[in-house]
């Protein structure tokens, strides 16, 4: 993350499965983001719809109960704060050609290595301040 | 067992907080106070996510619950589950919709106040010590 910062980026974990959470939560903190976790995209959609809260980056699963998928809270991202990046993480093979629609790279396919998601979440903001200097 | 949660287990200097709220700007609050207090915090969202955490062997110290929870059981069962099973773990509750003598654990009426459940979650775990 960037040194120069005096805020750390936040990360929204988007995760039904506890344990996956947990862990990626913890690194990531580990990492010196902050990390809001939530268990499903109908809630991380709900907050970002309804909470003034900072969001940088949002680590969704694609596969998730509830009404909203990966690929729809993407969809919805993209509309509402295309400010916000993007990266999607599965199991499943659809989701690599619906998401390139939705991200800059193909989701992380699970179970993914806990460094190559913070290397993907580096490179994306790395890549966003890049852009919006020029 | 993965990475993190391996390195997690030895880590003893910093006592693991399980919360478990399903409203999220409460467990965003009340997870930094504990943080910005030295505490490792586990976020959960109900008691069958709380399970989860406890049947995989994670070390936890301490479990801050709140009653009324989406899933199969609320914090009372919860409770009652930890205070059987995993005795070594202490519980603090909380609810608006009970009153203290409705629990045998240390209790807050909400809204609380993040710092005095931090400061009664410190008290708990030095007398363990």
């Amino acid at each position: 993350m960037s040194g120069q910062k005096a805020t750390p980026e936040t990360v929204l974990v988007v995760e039904d499965e506890v344990l996956i959470r947990m862990e990626i939560a913890a690194y990531l903190r580990e990492c010196g983001y902050k990390v809001i976790e939530v268990s499903n995209g109908d809630e991380a959609l709900s907050l970002l719809e309804k909470h003034a809260l900072r969001v940088d980056v949002v680590f969704s699963n694609v596969q998730m109960p509830g009404n909203t998928d990966g690929f729809k809270l993407s969809q919805w991202l993209r509309k509402n704060r295309p400010d916000v990046q993007i990266v999607l993480t599965g199991t499943i093979n659809r989701a690599a050609t619906e998401a390139a629609d939705l991200c800059d790279e193909s989701p992380l396919p699970k179970p993914y290595d806990h460094q190559t998601v913070v290397d993907r979440i580096k490179r994306l903001l790395g890549a966003a301040a890049t852009s919006n200097l020029k | 067992m993965s990475r993190v949660v391996s390195e997690l287990k030895p880590e003893r200097a910093q006592p693991c907080i399980l919360v478990v709220e399903d409203e999220l700007l409460i467990r965003l609050l009340i997870s930094q106070e504990l943080r910005d207090s030295g505490f490792r915090v586990i976020e959960v969202f109900s008691a069958d996510e709380a399970l989860r955490i406890l049947q995989s062997g994670v070390a936890i110290d301490l479990i801050f619950t709140d009653v009324r929870l989406p899933g199969t059981i609320d914090g009372l069962a919860l409770m009652a589950i930890v205070l059987k099973e995993f005795q070594t773990i202490e519980v603090v509750v909380t609810s608006a919709h009970l009153s203290a003598d409705a629990v045998s654990c240390p209790f807050f009426t909400k809204p609380y106040r993040p710092i005095e459940v931090v400061a009664t979650i410190k008290q708990l775990l030095v007398k363990d010590e």
